[in-house]
Parts: structure tokens; C-alpha cells; sequence
């Protein structure tokens, strides 16, 4: 495929996560703080928030799971989780994070399961779509194109 | 005594028009993204930024650089310390402006950080907009000090004003077992022509570890509850220091004692412990600020201090009396 055309569809992949609610304006800043001098600087962000996440997601499992659950450490780790998720513009585990989070306050052990599930479902999707994404870009760069952004 | 910072030399260097170019940033979060975006964006603010995950070692270079940094960005919930503690810590000790960050909007967790003196508060997720003008948080503070210490006439060091250029540091020294207040010699011109709000303005000076003990001491003889900034100021008899200055930093006092006092619950035992309260760095609990802390706030007789504190100096530890 040409460069023009691995663009385009660059451009409407990354259109559709905006407008399906995976990311939102804060990816964008992220885009932003692109630059010559820092080449790869999104792909190295978004990598650590998915090392991170993977280890916030097993602690969490793991604290959920207990027979007498902490609330207020599994409020801790869904609030940084909240923090990450938004600094890397992932909206909807952002989402799935605050409604984690209403779930601990009532002290409601089956609903935080069940949200647990959705956050876990929620950021699988985000780190498909994302990874889908780099390698998108790494096509592109690979045809000799630059990667354009979506205004 | 060296600054890094080229920006606050003197005209000498000519450089300081270039501010806030290569202000000094420690920037402090136990989240690995976003510290990793923080810095980032400080850095294309073309700041000097030093990133750290966690509280304690945030302390540690506080201390060990005692004018190594500008401004310091903290974050409000950290594993290691609640960045309110670290907040205090930071006013009582090195006085810089503080900025917290959370993800936590809620209007309780934002009230915290002002009444503990945060100079501003960012919800995350911070655009790069917001950190743009974090610089004025340290002009503010120094314009304070400055008019405070221009009113207040002589100071010990008073004669140092008229120091050659490599005296750009303008943060204390708390090696000289003295104080001085933030000064900016280059400032001068500009300081005279500024607007006279400062009857609301609260005046800052630094509060080496020599000064804070002498300041403890004093309310200790007064008594905490009857511990009044005019009194304070009297018995310190420190030239140059205000009763502003003072009352200020008794409210910082009083909110550290409230906080180390909610947690002795089970008696003194438990800071002689050694993990349960801030257990790092200097301030353990044998730690000079935190024996006289308890003996201000009535936990320990002020005889018993004489010994702790030797025994604290001998390394063993302390029982009560």
C-alpha cells in the first residue's frame, strides 16, 4: 500500500476511536508533545501505562478476590488507575474506573467484581486499538511518509 | 553555594531575562505516566525538571539541595506519604511554593490543599497550558519576602545585600545556622515600583533548622495554647523577623502538631516505634523537630526532652519517663 493511502486510513482509524469514546482530547495533548526531538514519545508513554496497568489490574484482581476485601486499598489502586487512564486519554477505562469507585464506597463486593470485568474488557480493547495504531504508524513510516495528525 | 539555574544570576550574567527559562521543577508523582507526561510538558516549558516517585527521596533532595529547586509539584495520594505531609514538611523546612496535583476534584480534598498551603491545586489530567504559568507562584513568593524583608530593616546579614554576583542564591542557607530572607538583588529596581497591596500579603522567610528550633523552643516556654506570634517574636528576638512571619508559621506548626498529635493514639510508644510516623531521613523520630513536636504538644514532659535527645545523639533508644 502507498504512503497516501496508509495515512488516510491512519486518519479514519484513529477518527473512529475518538468517536467510539476510546480516547478523547488528552491522547491528543499527548500527540502534541510529539516532536523531532522526541520521535516515539507517544508510543513510549502509552507502553508504560501498559506495563503499569498490567500490574494495577493483577493487584486489584487479587485484592477484590480476598475473603474479607480492603475497600480502601482497592479504592487507592482504581483511583490511580483513574489517573493513569486519563492521562493517556483512555476514556472509557477512566469510566470503568469511577464507576468502580461508587461501587467500594457502598462497600459492594459483587458490583466491583462485575465492574472489575468491564474495566478489564475496556482497557483490552484500548490496548488492541492502540497497538493497532502504532503499527499502523510504523507502516507508514516504514514507506518513507511522515504520520499525520488528526486536526 | 551554587545555582544551577542561569536564570536567577544576576545582570552580571546577563541572563536574567530569559525567566522562566530553566526554572528548577521537581516534579513528584508515584505514577509512572504520568510522571513520564509531566515531565515531558515541563521540559517543552523549557524548564529544568527533576522527576522522583516518591515522597521521601522528594525530601531528601530538598534537603540536600537546600536552593536546588524553585517550585515543587506534588501529587495528592502517594503510597509512601500523603502529599499533604510532604506539603507541611516542605513549608516548614524549605518554604517553597508547592503545587498538588490529583485526579480527586472533590472540593475536601482541594480545601486540604489550601489550608495546608498549597500555593496551587491541578486536577488531572494537567494540560501543558496549566504548567505554563506555575512560575508565578515563585515570583509571588519572592516579591512577599522581598517587600517583607525591605520593611522590616536590618537584617543580621544586612551587609550581604551588596554581595558580588556569585551570591545569586537567593534561598536560605541553612548551613550558616542563620537565616535569610529571599532576596533578589537584580530585583531591586523592580521591587520598588510595585503596588502597595501589602497589608494582605503574608511575608515569608526561611526557616533554617536553627531558627524553627528557636521558634520551638519559645512556644515550648509559653506553652503552646498561650504561644502568641507578638510573644513568640519577643522572646526569639531575632533582628529582622516579623510578627507576619511568625504567625504564619506557627499556623504551619499547629497543623503539624494536630496532625502528629492525631496519630500518638496509643501513647509516645508508638513514634519511638520508628515506622509508623514518616519513617525516613532525618525527620525519625529522634529527630530534634519531632521531640520538641511532641514536648510542644504536651506529650512529653520538657525534662524528658534533655534526655531523648541525648539519648538520641548515643543512637539507643529512648524510654519513658
Amino acid at each position: 500500500m502507498e504512503v497516501g493511502q496508509l495515512q488516510r486510513r491512519f486518519l479514519e482509524y484513529t477518527a473512529s476511536l475518538f468517536n467510539q469514546g476510546l480516547l478523547d482530547g488528552q491522547f491528543q495533548q499527548l500527540q502534541q508533545l510529539q516532536d523531532e526531538s522526541n520521535p516515539d514519545f507517544v508510543v513510549e508513554v502509552v507502553s508504560l501505562f501498559f506495563e503499569d496497568s498490567e500490574k494495577l489490574l493483577h493487584d486489584l484482581t487479587i485484592a477484590i478476590g480476598q475473603q474479607t476485601v480492603d475497600f480502601k486499598k482497592v479504592d487507592a489502586y482504581v483511583h490511580q488507575f483513574k489517573g493513569s487512564s486519563s492521562s493517556i486519554g483512555a476514556q472509557r477505562v477512566r469510566n470503568a474506573c469511577i464507576a468502580i469507585r461508587s461501587f467500594c464506597e457502598e462497600q459492594n463486593v459483587e458490583a466491583c467484581m462485575r465492574c472489575l470485568l468491564q474495566l478489564k474488557q475496556e482497557y483490552s480493547l484500548v490496548k488492541d486499538k492502540l497497538q493497532d495504531l502504532f503499527r499502523l504508524e510504523q507502516q507508514i513510516v516504514e514507506a518513507g511518509g511522515a504520520v499525520p495528525m488528526l486536526e | 553555594m551554587h545555582s544551577s539555574s542561569l536564570s536567577w544570576k544576576s545582570a552580571g550574567d546577563g541572563v536574567s531575562d530569559q525567566f522562566p527559562v530553566g526554572l528548577r521543577v521537581l516534579v513528584v508523582d508515584d505514577d509512572p505516566t504520568c510522571l513520564m507526561i509531566l515531565q515531558r510538558m515541563l521540559r517543552l516549558c523549557r524548564y529544568e525538571v527533576t522527576k522522583c516517585n516518591r515522597a521521601d527521596i522528594a525530601l531528601s533532595l530538598l534537603r540536600e539541595k537546600k536552593s536546588g529547586f524553585d517550585i515543587v509539584l506534588s501529587d495528592v495520594h502517594m503510597p509512601d506519604m500523603d502529599g499533604f505531609k510532604l506539603l507541611e514538611h516542605i513549608g516548614l523546612e524549605m518554604d517553597l511554593p508547592v503545587i498538588m496535583m490529583s485526579a480527586d476534584d472533590s472540593k475536601n480534598v482541594v480545601m486540604k490543599g489550601v489550608t495546608h498551603g498549597a500555593c496551587d491545586y491541578l486536577i488531572k489530567p494537567v494540560r501543558i497550558e496549566a504548567l505554563k504559568n506555575i512560575w508565578q507562584h515563585v515570583v509571588r513568593k519572592k516579591k512577599h519576602e522581598y517587600k517583607d524583608f525591605e520593611q522590616s530593616g536590618s537584617v543580621e546579614d544586612g551587609n550581604r545585600q551588596q554581595k558580588a554576583p556569585e551570591d545569586a542564591d537567593y534561598s536560605s542557607s541553612a548551613n550558616e545556622g542563620s537565616w535569610r530572607s529571599k532576596r533578589r538583588k537584580d530585583e531591586e529596581d523592580e521591587a520598588e515600583d510595585k503596588d502597595d497591596t501589602s497589608s494582605l500579603k503574608k511575608a515569608r522567610v526561611v526557616w533554617s533548622v536553627d531558627l524553627h528550633q528557636q521558634f520551638v523552643t519559645a512556644v515550648n516556654q509559653l506553652g503552646i495554647d498561650k504561644a502568641v506570634p507578638k510573644k513568640i517574636l519577643e522572646m526569639m528576638n531575632m533582628p529582622g523577623l516579623t510578627r507576619e512571619n511568625v504567625a504564619s508559621h506557627l499556623q504551619k506548626y499547629r497543623i503539624y502538631l494536630r496532625r502528629v498529635s492525631g496519630q500518638q493514639q496509643g501513647g509516645l510508644s508508638n513514634s519511638f516505634m520508628g515506622t509508623q510516623e514518616a519513617p525516613f531521613g532525618s525527620m525519625s523520630p529522634f529527630n530534634g523537630l519531632e521531640l520538641q513536636a511532641l514536648a510542644a504538644s504536651g506529650q512529653i514532659p520538657a525534662q524528658s526532652l534533655a534526655t531523648l535527645q541525648a539519648a538520641a545523639g548515643r543512637g539507643t533508644t529512648a524510654t519513658k519517663q
